[in-house]
């Protein structure tokens, strides 16, 4: 693996940025660096995983990863987060190094430079991983499971990436899709809903079920048969729930308001993510020229808004890859400049009710930017501390992307206090 | 540093009729504080109970404890005059896992309609004997300009 040799002297450690920023958590903190500098696995580490009960890449399909390694698809903390560390590493270009996962005495601990951080615990695989559907295939190939949630990726390529150079230059999805040669986008609804009813078993389990996949641009209307799509299939898996609303959560492309209205009409359905994934105009056209070219920024938050009109405040979210406003070379030139326009535009996005979960910005093998160098973890700190402040300040909690139902949003853990 | 509970004390959680406490502090320092029916002490030794609410202060309050190291009141009571506090430091928060899924069963035996947010473990690091006429010889011995003179007359 190829790091930059003085990568620790060139930005400030986990314990200066705690230093510097005393009023947040420790394990919060390490969490953020572990996701921005990634994990490997000893083997004492390895042996720790018992294949019965726990969760591992290659029990999986790996819709964002080029290789699929005989390690934990993630892991727990003691304060009850879930520490998604289930992404590839770019071992050509890592720049820093990845955290090392151990085993000590039957115990299994995040370590960097040989100092033990903290303990972890490895996610236990729901009994559906091991059962099959009607037509013999295994049900983790039409559904996923994080700790507490049900994972559905509907539609496997995302066609903005049909002409060349549209596609999201972060996102490994697509490339993944067709460094597989994968032929099928998507898998069948009926099958879906039998692994869905089968996985909602297990007592317990499950406390909420998250809808999404790549963006579908045809129809009669932009994104028409995308809805279509997803209606189809949320009325075949939350149509026996007898309730109104189910716990669940749609990150789709950004539907207009006819489309809006009938996505929460048609099914039950309770949260709503559309992801404007760059927060500037300037930088979002760079790096999301699809969205760019066949949506706009401004409408594409413009119609995040008109989400909250359709499925209430505090059920309408936006995700961010954050750290992406700095790739190079159209990104900002500082993080402190990055920060400054960030945070105005967080503030304008937040304030209408609607929080951000931000992902901490990897640079995953198979992306366009797969050979960039993500920030620094005090730009993460300070941009999610600031995150955090705001959707206090404006009142709003978005529960499905949270500590865990999800886990990829480090920044949300800080609303649990 | 982790104290050992006494079997009296361990005696007294286990006993269905005793009142168990649990007080905690969070970011904005207000006390809280909550009877927990479910208090009991694990094989490792440490003081474990179930948090219903995921949205509850209780257990915001102890997501602050642990993130920064604060302690944790749990006072125990049990008739006619049996009385301990114990300090505690959350050491884990189980959200997820057989485990879980075990406790959340054993939950719905008796309040069917109830969720489960977290088991919450905690280590004991100091214990007190809260009887009445324990804290009173020991204030007569340390302190014993604190008194009124009419009882020694």
């Amino acid at each position: 693996m190829t790091e930059e040799i003085n990568w620790r002297t060139q930005e400030l450690s986990l314990d200066e940025v705690l230093q510097k920023y005393p009023d947040v958590p420790r394990i919060w903190a390490l969490k953020v660096d572990v996701q921005r500098r990634g994990v490997v696995y000893t083997q004492a580490a390895k042996d720790m995983i018992n294949p019965a009960i726990h969760q591992v890449n290659t029990g999986t399909i790996a819709l964002f990863r080029t290789t699929q390694d005989y390690t934990p698809e993630s892991l727990i903390m003691r304060d009850g987060s879930y520490l998604i560390t289930n992404f590839d590493l770019n071992k050509n270009k890592a720049f820093r190094e990845p955290y090392v996962v151990d085993a000590i005495d039957g115990h299994i601990y995040i370590m960097d430079q040989g100092k033990v951080l903290e303990e972890v615990w490895y996610w236990e695989k729901p009994e559906f991983y091991d059962k099959t559907a009607s037509n013999g295939e295994p049900f983790n190939k039409y559904i996923q499971a994080r700790p507490q949630r049900i994972d559905i990726n509907l539609n496997q390529y995302c066609h903005f990436w049909d002409k060349p150079g549209e596609g999201c230059k972060y996102c490994p999805m697509t490339p993944c899709f067709k460094m597989r040669h994968q032929t099928e986008e998507r898998e069948e609804t009926k099958y879906i809903a039998e692994a869905v009813r089968e996985a909602l078993k297990q007592e317990g389990r499950f406390s909420a079920i998250l809808v999404t996949g790549g963006s579908i641009l045809s129809g009669e209307h932009l994104f028409d048969d995308e809805l279509d799509a997803y209606i189809d299939l949320l009325q075949a898996i939350l149509g026996d729930f007898q309730v109104e609303r189910v716990p669940s959560q749609l990150i789709s492309s950004a539907f207009d308001e006819r489309q809006l209205e009938r996505l929460y009409r048609e099914t039950k359905l309770m949260t709503y993510t559309t992801d404007i994934e760059v927060l500037n105009k300037e930088k979002f056209e760079w790096i999301c020229p699809g969205k760019a070219h066949h949506v706009g920024y401004e409408e594409w938050k413009r119609r995040l808004f008109a989400a909250v009109d359709v499925f209430g405040r505090g059920n309408v979210t936006s995700g961010v890859v954050l750290g992406t406003e700095l790739a190079s070379p159209n990104g900002f030139a500082s993080e402190d400049e990055a920060y400054r326009h960030v945070i105005e535009e967080a503030e304008d996005i937040i304030s209408h009710g609607i929080p951000l979960a931000a992902n901490v910005w990897r640079t995953a093998p198979g992306a366009i930017f797969q050979n960039q160098k993500n920030p620094s973890l005090e730009y993460f700190i300070k941009t999610y501390r600031e995150f955090d402040r705001l959707a206090h300040h404006y009142g709003v909690n978005p529960y499905t992307d949270d500590y865990r139902r999800c886990g990829a949003h480090p920044g949300m853990d800080l609303l649990r206090i | 540093m982790a104290v050992e509970l006494s079997q009296n004390i361990r005696e007294a959680i286990a006993d269905s009729s005793s009142v168990k406490v649990v007080a905690t502090i969070g970011k904005d320092g207000v006390p809280h504080a909550v009877v927990k029916g479910s208090v009991s002490v694990n094989e490792q030794g440490n003081i474990e109970f179930l948090d219903i609410l995921e949205s509850s202060k209780n257990n915001q309050n102890l997501v602050y404890s642990i993130w920064y190291e604060k302690l944790v009141a749990i006072q125990v009571f049990r008739a006619p005059l049996e009385s301990y506090e114990i300090l505690a430091k959350p050491v884990r928060s189980i959200t997820a896992g057989k485990e879980f899924e075990e406790r959340y069963r054993q939950l719905h035996e008796v309040f069917p309609n109830v969720d489960l947010g977290a088991i919450w473990q905690l280590e004991p690091v100091e214990v007190r004997d809260e009887r009445l006429q324990v804290r009173v010889q020991e204030q007569e011995k340390t302190y014993p300009i604190l008194q009124h003179l009419d009882r020694i007359l």
